[in-house]
């Protein structure tokens, strides 16, 4: 269900997500990101194909999709052979247990030699949990959050021995931790967000990993 | 070669592959300055940024260091920067195009391109050039289909141009057309 789903258990700490969004695929010298931005809830009404329209129609979620798109062009770029950066997959919807998302896949085909490091300050941290552009909006996050992010939006994966890797970004995760387990959910905020709207979509977001523990 | 003068902003590198197509790029931070190559390049590219204008004195002390003696382009807030350089007013519009995809159109001032033409461009920004803006040797030649607003520039003189909105974003039609006809201007 969740492509980018992972557990740690460690005798002090365990993590549990429900991931899906991929940050980071290489493989060889392809180099792959699937950002997610735009999110709706399920119901009776709706199919994949209705979700898609509402997507399509939503001007707020496609602007938010389109910046996202274009950031990740350029953090892929800073890595990439000129002109290798492509969209695969432009504004698709997939379909999760309680809710659909607008999805993008864009790939580049890795400059030589680029180093593992390289790729991982060039992709992290990932656009879709940061906004945009990144260096300011981190900057007025780190002003604006009062509480540490601590694992939540952080990324997860492994790294090969040839190079190849595979990074996720920690969302819809539960950390547990001194007998206590911490959910954390966020929704972007653009310029026409609508606040309620906005706090709603935490709920559901958070829905899969709160009903657990019903 | 091509000397792009980033402002720490998150498309810098879309701009930086896309002029790569015509000629060999360097990019450098606005504030990081390679002076060898700023002197080296035959044209400088002010990149997108967060902020307005007036958050980059020394942008425009390139600019005007440089003006006429090198081809100089300038997007979104590169556009700006050109424009406040020369006496332009930059203000807050009242709606904000953020990701937003819409039609411009050119006018009957461009050289370079064919007047009343309608394409798709993508747009991310939140200030405009207050008008009237008069400036020696500068034409507005692409204008908002809908509100108007100055979508580019052209100094056919000096070798100075500006778009308001980003040729490098995949939501514009023929980017890499309009970089190619200016950079061959």
């Amino acid at each position: 269900m969740a492509p980018e789903a992972f557990m740690i258990n460690d005798k002090d700490y365990s993590i549990i997500s429900c991931s899906p969004e991929n940050l980071i695929t290489k493989t060889k010298n392809i180099i792959s990101t699937k950002p997610i931005a735009g999110t709706l809830k399920k119901s009776k009404k709706l199919n994949k194909s209705k979700a898609l329209s509402f997507f399509k129609k939503n001007i707020k979620e496609t602007k938010e999709h389109n910046m996202i798109v274009d950031m990740e062009r350029s953090d892929l770029s800073k890595i990439c052979e000129v002109g290798s950066v492509r969209i695969i997959k432009k504004k698709i919807v997939e379909e999760y247990k309680d809710l659909y998302h607008y999805v993008s896949l864009i790939a580049g085909k890795l400059k030589k030699n680029t180093s593992t490091l390289e790729i991982i300050k060039a992709m992290m941290p990932g656009g879709s949990v940061i906004g945009c552009p990144k260096i300011s909006t981190l900057n007025l996050l780190n002003k604006q959050e009062k509480e540490n992010r601590n694992i939540y939006t952080g990324s997860f994966g492994y790294l090969k021995f040839n190079g190849d890797m595979r990074f996720n970004i920690i969302i819809r995760s539960i950390l547990n931790y001194q007998n206590q387990s911490e959910i954390s959910v966020a929704s972007g905020v653009v310029i026409d967000s609508n606040a309620s709207h906005e706090f709603n979509e935490n709920y559901i977001k958070a829905k899969a990993l709160i009903d657990l523990y019903k | 070669m091509i000397y792009i003068i980033d402002h720490k902003d998150s498309f810098t590198h879309n701009v930086v592959h896309q002029f790569s197509r015509f000629d060999k790029v360097e990019c450098d931070n606005f504030n990081d300055i390679n002076e060898t190559k700023l002197k080296k390049s035959n044209v400088l590219v002010f990149s997108p940024g967060p902020g307005a204008p007036k958050d980059y004195p020394l942008t425009s002390r390139i600019y005007k260091k440089y003006k006429g003696k090198k081809k100089i382009i300038g997007i979104c807030l590169g556009f700006q920067q050109i424009l406040y350089c020369e006496k332009g007013k930059i203000i807050e519009q009242n709606k904000i195009y953020h990701g937003f995809q819409s039609k411009i159109k050119t006018t009957n001032k461009s050289l370079l391109f064919k007047k009343d033409q309608k394409f798709t461009v993508g747009r991310y920004h939140s200030l405009k050039l207050k008008e009237p803006f008069i400036a020696k040797n500068f034409e507005i030649t692409m204008r908002c289909a809908i509100s108007n607003v100055a979508m580019a520039i052209e100094n056919n003189n000096e070798k100075i141009y500006g778009f308001q909105f980003h040729p490098e974003s995949f939501l514009t039609e023929n980017g890499n057309l309009l970089i190619k006809k200016i950079l061959s201007a």
